[in-house]
């Protein structure tokens, strides 16, 4: 049995070169289809017979993808051109707020960081639920119309708001169960 | 007939025993333990009960020959299905039912005690039940099976009970040896048994009884089947029921099988396993009338092996091996009467057979438990008084096994001689002179064990056998005197002015044994009177001229027996010692075999298995290979997943390149 | 269709659910007593499931927005609840007090995910049914033992499910993206599957996308080359919770490859037939060639299990043949084989567990020695299993594999990829002889090995209930097969809306003249070049 670790690390330098160069490949293929789909006229065409899907929406967010890619390569590298070189043992330095730096920046956290990041993650995602319900039963209670879904179902707004008490009634024991467990307690 | 019933009273039939021994097996040696028999006896007295309905389903219809119950189809394959778990219940199984739980149950009944030391359950009493109930099980398996594949299952299954149980004692060296002998000859029978399945799948297509006995009748008759090919699957058959009901020359493994305990010999090796073979034959009528080669040779074997057991049993000793040849020949009997186009003869000896047999055979039993195991003849004798309750049964059950006028015996026993007069007048004396001899050797062990000065082993209390062991005794008894009326007249015939042949139980198996009275090449001799009753008053007269030459040399002038050995000794040697067919079999089979299995081993150590390396080096090889890549490291797997995904989508992007 | 709908369709999964959150809540319990209900509630909800499935669960025509019950929901909702019972009692007595009401909230989280698998109508759906098994087979890995053999195979079997999650939800977006809406199937709405309906409509997008969910779900059902992870966490696990890694991720993956091939309607490029052709046979031979090397009985069962999921595949390949059953049809076959395999493995890991050896879990060849001699109905039960295992009369897995095979070489004979699925069924063969090696040697262990090893029984009744459950069921469906060839028989009857049709065989029956579909549709949708 072989523990995981870096011990093992070159395994991936070695496999290393066979993914990159994969991937590359089927990068420069994908970047070439579309490329050439955009310039010509056949973007339809790239995009399939698929009526009205269609991949032109996303173009936009490739050009926002370039822009952030270039603003940051481009900020460094403006940094980099511009920027005096004067080499020193202080220059090179970790710049810490001021203080003297200590040890290594690649240390152990304490596992509770974790804890208490990954419960106040999971609790804010169930916001995002939170905020299409609240939308849909305002609606409804407000019409006194059943919401319709595009699937078919409809729900009035008693219906929702029992929904959302089941929802929320499991959240609360996961709410329950954590609190019990200690996990909200730092020591 | 009534499906839904016959499917439920067939599903109880067959359950009942195996329910018993799962429950004997399982909790027999936990919860249950001296009182296993219980669960045993209950399931096979519901196998007896649902026997009884079935019976009582056949014989209330007028009209349906048989009928065909499927109980589930076993491999769903669409339309049409090419193997059904079904029942076949006809006059024929219901007779075979009746019988095999019957006497099951009596025999179940008469272990409790049987098996038992001073009254404490022998070591493996849970798993002796749980083996009977499970042989209960197989046996109605094969009688009740509506196809082939069935009746290969449970005659695979009996022949493994078989086997449990000969070796019972295993740690008695005979008794393993015994078991073994008694599985391998069974597996020559099974082999071509086997192949016979095989070819009538190949023949007509199928395995049900129904079809394939119909496309057979039909194919020979419009010439489609050659007649060759019928003979050929007649005789693998036969094949089989040689090896199963122990005819020449496979029978050596009987005479061994009794280092089972003996409620397994009356049972397994006397009363039902071993007629397996004729019920089969009796069964595949419409295959075997096809082929008057296959009859002929049923017949011959059927004859000679009756004689054959017979002289054999002339000389022994052990009061179980005397039995044992005893079987043999009268299975011979049965076969000689299928051979001849009397099936229903054949059964009926089957049926009678099964009572006084069983009854012989516990009746040995319950000498052989007081004692001590001892079973030799030389060792003890006069036990009139000692047992008497034992000593009425077995002389009942020695008259009707010699044939005495009236008894079960006579009246099956004289029926197939008479066919077989019909057929050809040497057969029909082969049965004489068999039934002569009989007489003789039957009253031989009777009269040493019973009469004469009372001898009693040394350190042996000897003493009648309890309740239990007594009960199916006088059962077994009735049968031996009465069994055999449902097979005659009682009104208006001609033997002693009372009785005509061919009974109740004739007509009631008539509509299934058709194919062999409508056979295309049965010539039946008219019978006239002399020939139709007076053989009969001819073979009584042989039984008793046997018991009263039996009376001479073994109670009134105990030593001419020695006498005339030594006037024959190299008769009463090669007889002593059964035609020396074992030695022979040692000398000229096994151990040719055994040298050639020497060098098969040596050709198999030194040259298959250098292939076989060579030939698995390579998936060992590979596997040391691949192994390289299995070495628990995350990042190494997780470098192969991806490595993986992209190689797939390399592959797929210039698969489906423009 | 309202909330009600929801409520009775979903009956069996509620159940499981609030089983679930009733088990966490006893988890945290300060009360011994009530800590330890953990495992009977666990066995009364998925009675309960049972129940509700029994009485609400059959196909309806409507669908759920995101739902649909179908013959083959019915079918896995009750091989899984019925599985689920023999797990929860293998799994009684294993978990240590203060971790049974997560370990078993957890566990019939799982089984709820599957049975929400096998009812997804929707991409998204699909993804979270798929990991709603998964996450937790993670953390019962961890839980089940308390030394650091198991938290490195939860650590890995957690970072390489995370791996393959991501490759799958890439795949997805892929599929998305080629259709434009993640709906499966539907008659009003625009879907998958009328988008997929032919080769021509699967552009190379969507090939792709079919890819790399291929590749994503081959992780959970230990397919080369994800299959790597598989005798790691086998082995890290402990016997009773390595019992429940053969089943619930495996048919989770299987059922989600159905789904997604029956958007294509069977219909799939050459491509994608020769990469399952690939991959099925390489998962076969892998798997039981790396097994003849093991010693260690839970290595050997995981390189087994690798070996099986290479099987199902064949069926997979063959595509469903409307009612035909089992014999022809391969899906009808895999999913007999699946449950098959479920129960057979697991009894295999619950022998493993009913055992200990002066104290130690029971793993190696050599600590099963002469088990017969010590406790002859654990090595009786273990020969049946691993005789199915091995597909060996008279068990069910001797027939599970008669189908799986006999499926593969009844294909239509005009059928372009006859041969290579004949060539499939031989390799299949051929793997099994070679699978008997090893299966062999467990066998023998246990009836002929010296009985120097002194393996006492624990787990109580629990284990050996479950145990017997199992090994009595291998030979019920031997003897009577139709209790699971006709419902998975009628499970098949949803895959498809044209009738009799195989993955390969739509491609000649299907689409006169287009033998070389996977290009043809290529040329059409891909980019000029």
């Amino acid at each position: 049995m072989v523990v995981v670790g870096p011990s093992k690390a070159q395994s991936l330098q070695r496999y290393g070169s066979g993914v990159v160069s994969g991937m590359v490949l089927a990068v420069c293929r994908e970047l070439r289809y579309l490329m050439m789909a955009w310039s010509c006229d056949g973007f339809e065409r790239y995009c399939g017979v698929m009526g009205e899907s269609s991949l032109v929406p996303y173009g936009a967010i490739l050009v926002v993808i370039g822009i952030a890619v270039s603003m940051g390569v481009g900020a460094l590298l403006i940094a980099h051109l511009v920027r005096p070189a004067r080499k020193g043992d202080v220059k090179d330095s970790t710049y810490e707020s001021g203080m003297p730096t200590i040890g290594d920046a690649r240390q152990r956290f304490n596992v509770r960081f974790y804890l208490i990041a990954l419960l106040f993650l999971l609790f804010d995602v169930e916001v995002v639920f939170l905020w299409p319900w609240a939308l849909a039963f305002f609606k409804a209670s407000k019409t006194g119309e059943p919401i319709v879904t595009t699937g078919g179902f409809s729900a009035g707004s008693g219906t929702l708001l029992g929904a959302m008490a089941v929802f929320v009634a499991f959240l609360l024991v996961g709410f329950a169960y954590e609190w019990r467990k200690g996990a909200l307690e730092w020591d | 007939m009534d499906d839904a019933a016959i499917k439920t009273w067939s599903i109880l039939v067959i359950m009942g025993p195996l329910i018993g021994a799962i429950l004997a097996g399982v909790f027999g040696p936990t919860v249950l333990k001296g009182k296993t028999h219980f669960v045993v006896i209950a399931g096979v007295a519901l196998s007896v009960f649902g026997a009884i309905m079935l019976f009582l389903q056949v014989s209330g219809s007028h009209g349906d020959a048989s009928t065909t119950v499927v109980l589930y189809e076993w491999i769903p394959s669409g339309a049409p299905s090419w193997f059904n778990v079904e029942f076949r219940v006809d006059a024929l199984t219901t007779i075979m039912l009746l019988v095999v739980t019957f006497i099951s149950l009596l025999v179940v009944i008469y272990s409790r005690d049987y098996m038992r030391d001073h009254g404490e359950p022998a070591k493996g009493y849970e798993r002796f039940f749980a083996y009977l109930g499970l042989f209960v099980f197989s046996m109605v398996t094969l009688v009740l099976g509506g196809n082939f594949l069935l009746l290969y299952l449970g005659w695979e299954a009996v022949g493994l009970c078989s086997y449990l149980l000969i070796g019972f004692y295993y740690d008695r060296p005979s008794a393993a040896a015994a078991a073994k002998k008694a599985f391998l000859v069974n597996r020559i029978g099974d082999f071509g048994f086997g192949l016979g399945i095989f070819l009538i799948y190949l023949t007509v297509g199928s395995l049900d009884y129904n079809t394939v006995f119909e496309r057979i009748s039909a194919g020979v008759a419009s010439g489609e089947i050659e007649t060759s090919r019928v003979t050929a699957i007649a005789l693998l058959l036969f094949c089989g029921a040689v090896g199963k009901s122990a005819q020449f020359p496979l029978y050596v493994w009987l005479p061994d099988a009794m280092e089972g305990p003996s409620p397994v010999s009356a049972l397994i090796h006397a009363a039902t396993m071993v007629t397996a073979g004729v019920y089969m034959i009796s069964r595949c009528g419409a295959i075997f009338v096809e082929s008057q080669t296959a009859m002929t040779i049923v017949a011959s074997v059927g004859a000679f092996t009756a004689l054959f057991a017979a002289t054999m049993a002339l000389v022994q000793h052990d009061m179980k091996r005397i039995l044992a040849y005893s079987t043999i020949s009268q299975l011979g009997y049965m076969f000689l009467g299928l051979g001849v186009f009397a099936a229903n003869a054949a059964v009926f000896h089957l049926y009678t057979h099964a009572f006084f047999k069983a009854l012989l055979f516990l009746g040995a039993g319950s000498v052989m438990h007081s004692m001590g195991n001892i079973i030799d003849l030389r060792k003890f004798g006069g036990l009139k008084r000692v047992m008497p309750w034992t000593y009425a049964t077995m002389l009942i059950g020695c008259l009707a096994l010699s044939g005495f006028p009236l008894f079960a015996g006579f009246w099956s026993k004289d029926e197939i001689i008479h066919a077989a007069f019909n057929k050809s007048h040497f057969l029909g004396w082969i049965g004489l002179i068999t039934a002569l001899m009989t007489a003789f050797y039957t009253f031989r062990m009777f009269f040493r064990a019973f009469h004469g000065v009372t001898k009693i082993p040394d350190g042996v209390h000897a003493h009648e056998s309890g309740k239990w062991m007594i009960a199916p005794l006088v059962i077994l008894s009735l049968g031996a005197l009465f069994a055999g009326y449902a097979g005659v007249h009682i009104s208006g015939g001609a033997f002693l002015g009372i009785f005509e042949p061919h009974g109740a139980l004739h007509h009631f198996l008539d509509p299934v044994l058709t194919p062999f009275s409508h056979a295309p090449h049965v010539e039946m001799v008219a019978a006239t009177h002399w020939q139709l009753y007076g053989l009969m008053y001819t073979s009584s007269a042989l039984a008793i001229l046997g018991i009263v030459i039996a009376y001479g040399m073994y109670v009134d002038s105990p030593m001419l027996p020695k006498v005339i050995a030594q006037m024959f000794p190299n008769a009463h040697d090669v007889l002593y010692n059964k035609y020396y067919v074992d030695e022979a079999c040692n000398a000229w089979i096994v151990e040719p075999l055994r040298k050639s299995g020497r060098l098969c081993f040596a050709i198999d150590k030194y040259v298959i298995d250098g292939i076989v390396w060579i030939v698995t080096a390579i998936p060992r090889g590979l596997a040391l290979l691949l192994r390289q890549l299995q070495q628990g490291s995350l990042q190494g797997y997780g470098a192969s997943m991806v490595i993986g995904t992209a190689i797939i989508m390399l592959v797929v992007s210039f698969l489906s390149e423009p | 269709m309202t909330i009600a709908d929801y409520a009775t369709q979903l009956s069996p999964e509620l159940a499981l659910i609030v089983g679930a959150c009733i088990a966490f809540l006893t988890g945290v319990s300060r009360n011994i007593a009530t800590r330890s209900l953990a495992a009977p509630i666990a066995f009364t909800a998925v009675l309960a499931a049972i129940a509700a499935t029994a009485i609400y669960g059959r196909p309806i025509d409507t669908q759920l927005p995101g739902l649909q019950f179908t013959t083959l929901t019915q079918y896995i909702r009750w091989i899984t609840l019925l599985t689920a019972l023999p797990l929860i009692l293998v799994n009684w007595k294993l978990p240590v007090d203060g971790e049974r009401g997560e370990f078993f909230g957890l566990l019939l989280t799982s089984v709820a995910g599957l049975t929400l698998t096998a009812a997804a109508n929707d991409l998204i759906v699909l993804f979270l049914a798929i990991e709603l098994v998964s996450v937790p087979t993670y953390i019962l890995v961890a839980l089940s033992r308390t030394d650091t053999r198991a938290s490195e195979a939860s650590v890995k079997y957690f970072f390489l499910g995370a791996l393959s999650a991501a490759i799958f939800a890439y795949g997805l977006s892929f599929l998305y993206g080629a259709a434009g809406t993640t709906l499966l199937i539907s008659d009003t709405a625009p879907n998958l599957a009328d988008s997929f309906a032919s080769i021509q409509g699967m552009t190379l997008y969507g090939t792709i996308g079919l890819l790399l969910a291929f590749a994503g779900l081959s992780f959970k059902i230990g397919a080369v080359p994800f299959h790597a992870y598989v005798p790691d966490v086998y082995e890290g696990a402990a016997s009773p919770v390595t019992g429940l890694l053969g089943f619930l991720p495996k048919l989770a993956g299987f059922v989600a490859i159905i789904k997604l091939l029956t958007i294509c309607n069977w219909n799939v490029p050459d491509a994608i037939f020769w990469l399952i052709w690939t991959v099925a046979a390489l998962t076969m031979t892998v798997g039981n060639v790396l097994a003849l090397l093991q010693t260690n009985v839970k290595r050997m069962l995981a390189y087994s299990s690798v070996a099986h999921s290479g099987y199902m595949l064949i069926g997979l390949l063959v595509g469903p043949a409307i009612g035909e059953g089992p014999m022809h049809d391969g899906i009808a076959a895999m999913l007999f084989y699946v449950f098959v395999y479920g129960l057979m493995n697991l009894g295999a890991f619950a022998v493993l567990s009913a055992l200990s050896n002066h104290g130690e879990d029971c793993e190696t060849l050599r600590d099963l020695s002469g088990l017969i001699r010590r406790t002859p109905a654990l090595a009786i039960a273990m020969v049946i299993c691993v005789f199915s295992l091995m597909g060996f009369p008279p068990t069910a897995g001797f027939l599970g594999k008669v189908y799986i095979f006999s499926s593969a070489v009844s294909v239509d004979p005009a059928n372009t990829f006859h041969q290579p699925l004949i060539i499939l069924a031989v390799i299949g063969v051929i793997n099994s002889a070679i699978a008997a090696a090893y299966y062999l040697r467990i066998v023998s262990a246990c009836v002929m090995g010296d009985s120097k090893s002194e393996q006492e029984p624990r787990g109580g009744a629990y284990v050996r209930l479950a145990l017997g459950a199992c090994s009595l069921a291998m030979i019920l469906l031997f003897i009577m097969p139709s209790l699971l060839a006709n419902p998975a028989r009628s499970a098949t009857t949803s895959l498809t809306e044209s009738g009799t049709t195989t993955l390969a065989g739509a491609q000649t029956g299907g689409q006169a003249g287009a033998q070389t579909g996977g290009q043809a549709g290529a040329q059409t949708g891909g980019p000029p070049l």
